[in-house]
């Protein structure tokens, strides 16, 4: 069993870095694949499951992808392919194709999402709540003005969740090598009419 | 002796323990209390589970009910045993506690400072649950591991790299009086899978020699020419070596000319001699010229990457 960092390992205690401007924050998953380093993915479409390699690049667009989904912005793609586009993935049992980032199993969407949630909405909520009552409690007070309104605002800060667990993965399925662009994926061991390539979608048959 | 587990009785053991371990983590904090129950009750009964618990439940036995007892005091200090396995028996002792005993929840919350339902929760999710939930998962990964069967590899081949059964012959041109030595090479590429041609048991009886010899030609993907002191350029072979060029010009890639001039042979033919030739002191190192030419792999009849 083998997991994936993205990004910097996160420091001793455990948390992400975030510069002084607070613009820039990074988020530290780790991805558990199987034994043989494949990571599990859904078919969005025919709801299958397979496996491909892991690519450090999709699982940042997913996770782009699903904080937009809450209404953030933190970025606009992942670091060093800011020109790039989203990889396609071809469903080796229905043919479906959609960006490799949106062919994820729910478990590590969950988890993005939990991670969006734990590392950057808890803490950005806190953040503004508390600058909230900060600035409450400067302005408090009518200074000597004819009419003076007191208002007092409490923020409880919500807690920091514990932080989500990936995994484990079991090393199931078959794995096919696939001769045209020599990569390798696992699908159902009992699956073995794959017609295309799901990375370049040349013709293939299973031997 | 431990039982074995399929991959489809792995993947779906470990399919509810994520969804039960997720729950007790993530879910609303008022309904910790149940996940926890379902959670330990996993924990009892899940033969995986067991697999990794069992062993190690046997070997430690450490006192839950004592070691909450002090972590329950007043900002006490939280002292975990140093061996990691018995620490790991600690945390499942105390999840076990949890989910039978309602007080040991808020009780553990209240000594370290969090004083609100949702708070004692989240401070027993991260200080006990997480961890133990972590090294579970880390464990059970290594269990469903070890009884996995070896992943069986198959290949998914692009059909431009598998030829018609119509193409992939390999005509032997040879001087009559060569035919013995043809045939060691006629017998040894039969034996690892090839299709050679050869005039005598290629052909139908009665059948035209030409019209036999081009159909050859136009079925194959290679043309051996066998050049000893025997081989003259004229009549049949003349008729061959200008077939083969055709072909060549026809198929490009996916048609080889192949010479393998013995010692002390004729010269080979102009014709032939822009296409692969090697002089050969013997058969075997002549058989071995001939594989290394052909566009077509050893093995499952395919072409080779560079034809296609």
């Amino acid at each position: 069993m083998s997991e994936e960092y993205l990004d910097d390992e996160p420091d001793e205690e455990g948390h992400e870095e975030q510069d002084a401007s607070d613009s820039r924050v990074e988020f530290n998953v780790a991805i558990k694949t199987d034994r043989d380093q494949f990571l599990r993915r859904t078919c969005p479409s025919c709801g299958r499951d397979f496996k491909t390699s892991i690519d450090p690049a999709d699982i940042a667009w997913a996770l782009i992808a699903h904080s937009k989904r809450m209404g953030l912005e933190i970025g606009t793609a992942p670091a060093g392919q800011e020109k790039a586009e989203p990889s396609q993935l071809l469903c080796p049992y229905c043919r479906h194709s959609a960006d490799a980032s949106e062919m994820h199993t729910e478990e590590t969407i969950n988890y993005l999402k939990r991670t969006v949630y734990r590392d950057y909405m808890v803490p950005m909520i806190n953040k503004q709540f508390s600058d909230l009552e900060d600035s409450i409690g400067r302005n408090r007070g009518g200074g000597g003005s004819f009419l003076s309104v007191s208002v007092s605002f409490k923020h409880n800060p919500i807690p920091i969740p514990p932080r989500p667990i990936h995994g484990p993965e079991p090393a199931d399925m078959k794995i096919v090598e696939l001769l045209c662009c020599e990569k390798r994926i696992k699908i159902a061991d009992a699956w073995t009419d794959v017609r295309e390539c799901i990375y370049c979608r040349t013709p293939v048959t299973i031997v | 002796m431990a039982a074995t587990f399929s991959a489809d009785e792995i993947t779906n053991h470990l399919r509810v323990f994520k969804v039960r371990r997720d729950d007790l983590l993530h879910e609303d904090p008022d309904t910790f209390d149940h996940h926890l129950e379902r959670f330990v009750e996993l924990c009892r009964t899940n033969p995986l589970v067991q697999r990794v618990l069992a062993p190690l439940e046997a070997k430690y036995t450490p006192d839950a009910g004592a070691w909450l007892e002090v972590a329950s005091q007043r900002y006490s200090k939280l002292a975990f045993p140093s061996n990691h396995d018995e620490e790991f028996v600690l945390r499942y002792r105390v999840l076990e506690k949890a989910a039978a005993e309602e007080n040991v929840v808020p009780s553990f919350g209240a000594a370290h400072g969090q004083h609100k339902h949702n708070d004692w929760i989240n401070y027993f999710r991260t200080i006990i649950v997480r961890p133990f939930a972590d090294d579970l998962s880390h464990r059970l990964g290594e269990a469903a591991n070890l009884a996995t069967p070896e992943a069986r590899a198959v290949q998914a081949v692009p059909l431009s790299r598998i030829p018609s059964p119509k193409e992939v012959k390999i005509f032997l041109s040879h001087k009559s009086v060569d035919k013995p030595m043809v045939y060691r090479y006629y017998h040894a590429l039969k034996e690892i899978g090839f299709d050679p041609w050869l005039d005598e048991p290629s052909m139908a009886a009665g059948a035209n020699l030409e019209r036999e010899v081009l159909r050859g030609f136009e079925e194959s993907c290679a043309a051996v020419f066998f050049i000893t002191e025997n081989f003259k350029d004229e009549k049949y072979l003349a008729a061959e070596v200008d077939y083969a060029v055709m072909q060549k010009r026809k198929k490009d890639k996916k048609f080889a000319i192949i010479t393998l001039r013995y010692t002390n042979a004729a010269p080979v033919p102009g014709l032939l001699t822009p296409y692969i030739y090697k002089d050969v002191a013997n058969d075997l190192e002549g058989f071995r010229e001939l594989v290394r030419a052909l566009p077509l792999e050893l093995g499952p009849v395919r072409w080779k990457v560079e034809v296609v």
